[in-house]
């Protein structure tokens, strides 16, 4: 797994309830979220009860690691106790094909924000003892 | 018919940056202050209603303030916590009280220790987050504190309203023209584009005057009976109604917008018994540039995408058909949170504004919200009961 081009292992997520799933998911270099197990509709990492159904269990599946970018910015305050280097970066939020949001930034080196609307894929990146979504942006014309 | 509970007092400490601040001395600065106006002795408030707030500092109010103090017996004692929303919520409760005869001089208070000489920028903001849950995953996607939210906001407004930074830069020049008269601003000299365009890029489209200016420093409210021994005219919360709904992140939920504000508009009006044509002066929590935008169309006082416009055509300027943020709001003036549009509310009904007095000021909104606008108040606030 490449390591991370942005963040220092400072900036790694914390192993613990909520995140353990889907971190032991991404350890596999798959992205696994959790869903309604009555009604299939997507929930936020968190959420123990269904907002379509009131349903009150939940599974974990796999996610096609695909979605379409909503928005994106550039973070020109960089952090230094977080962040390598030194230029601005895109944050980019993403509305995954299964209906999750998340935010993320790209797995190789970029400069700019990504157009809203593009088509996008995700691959993992290694920060710290964790691996974390980004977007593959070799392909990704702003 | 006897008089309603009302605003009698209000006092405000605004730290300078090389000051050490203190939050339970200030709140107690500020509360004198009030209880001055209000004409009472600080052994007769028997209420102490405080804003929870441990946004950033670690220096914060708790109920041991009462006991620094020195009150009266309390009747009333409780922090509360909701966000942005806090001290909206908490006049309205203090209001309640008083009118129900639980007791007769509420205190509503805030306290902030956002900046010191050590750490004299809104640095702190941007490190808000942690490493666990959604916050823990957003830093691993390297965004980085309320800023960054923020920014996601104002690019979603863009995208969906066709709006740009034109439409940030006439908020932040529109509240500069306020600051230029208010004593308590932290900057009064007008806001020119060349100065707005060389100003830092926090996190684009976010320039660092598109965002509050942190300060160290408290206000207080006295709620009471109205009475003689009060030296300004009194201020009554006259309406409020609020929605609070979590951001879901995922479909079919806005990432952006907030739920349930032009209900909140609609319902606070109602309570009051007045109409949208009667405020005279509306006053928004403005953490960044992008929220007056998103609020005032949200709130239904202009069409979607026309806030821009509506702007920096002058209406929110002083003599405009809306004055908006007539103290500079908490971009140029000062970001005591949700106290800070209370505070230029109550400082217009009483007609202390100066050379920023908007003309017979009668009715006051103040709109405040929370999180990453999850949270909208509005209470209507008035010279008349
Ligand atoms: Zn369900």
């Amino acid at each position: 797994m490449t390591i991370d081009w942005l963040l220092r292992d400072t900036a790694a997520p914390s192993d613990v309830a909520p995140l353990s799933e889907y971190l032991a998911g991404s350890a596999e270099g798959k992205l696994m979220l959790p869903f309604c197990a009555a009604c299939q509709h997507p929930l936020d990492l968190d959420q123990l009860h269904c907002d379509e159904c009131a349903h009150q269990v939940r599974v974990w599946q796999i996610v096609e690691p695909a979605g379409r970018v909503t928005v994106s910015i550039m973070m020109n305050r960089v952090d230094a106790r977080y962040v390598k280097q030194e230029a601005a970066y895109p944050v980019i939020e993403v509305s995954l094909n299964s209906g999750h949001r998340i935010i993320v930034s790209t797995s190789t080196v970029s400069d700019a924000p990504i157009a809203s609307g593009t088509e996008v894929r995700l691959e993992f990146v290694q920060v710290g003892t964790q691996y974390i979504p980004r977007i593959i942006n070799t392909a990704v014309k702003g | 018919m006897s008089l309603s509970a009302a605003i009698t007092g209000m006092g405000v400490v605004i730290c300078g940056p090389k000051e050490i601040p203190d939050a339970t001395g200030n709140a107690l600065s500020a509360i004198s202050m009030a209880a001055r106006e209000a004409g009472i002795d600080l052994r007769e408030i028997d209420g102490l209603l405080i804003n929870q707030n441990e946004l950033i500092a670690d220096d914060h109010l708790t109920l041991d303030l009462s006991r620094r103090g020195a009150f009266g017996t309390l009747k009333v004692l409780y922090e509360l916590e909701s966000k942005g929303t806090t001290m909206s919520v908490l006049l309205k409760q203090a209001t309640e009280i008083v009118n129900a005869g639980e007791a007769d001089n509420v205190v509503v208070v805030f306290a902030d220790a956002a900046i010191s000489p050590n750490a004299p920028s809104g640095a702190a903001f941007a490190s808000m987050g942690g490493d666990t849950g959604y916050r823990g995953l957003e830093r691993a996607g390297g965004m980085l504190g309320a800023v960054a939210a923020y920014a996601l906001i104002a690019q979603h407004y863009f995208v969906e309203r066709n709006a740009d930074i034109d439409d940030l830069f006439a908020v932040a020049q529109a509240q500069r023209s306020w600051a230029v008269e208010n004593p308590l601003a932290w900057i009064r000299e007008p806001l020119t584009r060349e100065k707005y365009d060389a100003a830092p890029l926090v996190a684009a489209p976010l320039r660092r005057l598109d965002c509050a200016r942190p300060v160290s420093g408290a206000a207080a409210f006295i709620v009471s009976k109205p009475n003689s021994s009060n030296s300004l005219n009194p201020v009554y919360v006259r309406g409020m109604a609020q929605r609070h709904t979590m951001r879901r992140r995922h479909a079919p939920h806005s990432p952006w917008r907030p739920v349930g504000a032009s209900e909140v508009f609609t319902d606070a009006l109602k309570q009051a018994r007045t109409t949208a044509d009667a405020i005279d002066n509306l006053q928004i929590y403005d953490a960044f540039t992008i929220v007056p935008l998103v609020m005032m169309e949200e709130l239904g006082v202009v069409g979607p995408g026309e806030a821009g416009s509506f702007i920096a055509a002058g209406n929110t300027r002083h003599g405009g058909s809306l004055p908006v943020n007539t103290g500079g709001g908490q971009i140029s003036g000062f970001y005591l949170q949700g106290a800070t549009p209370l505070i230029e509310a109550v400082t217009q009904l009483r007609g202390q504004g100066g050379n920023r007095q908007i003309a017979d000021a009668s009715t006051s909104m103040v709109v405040s919200v929370g999180g990453r606008l999850e949270s909208v108040n509005a209470l209507v606030m008035g010279v008349q009961q």
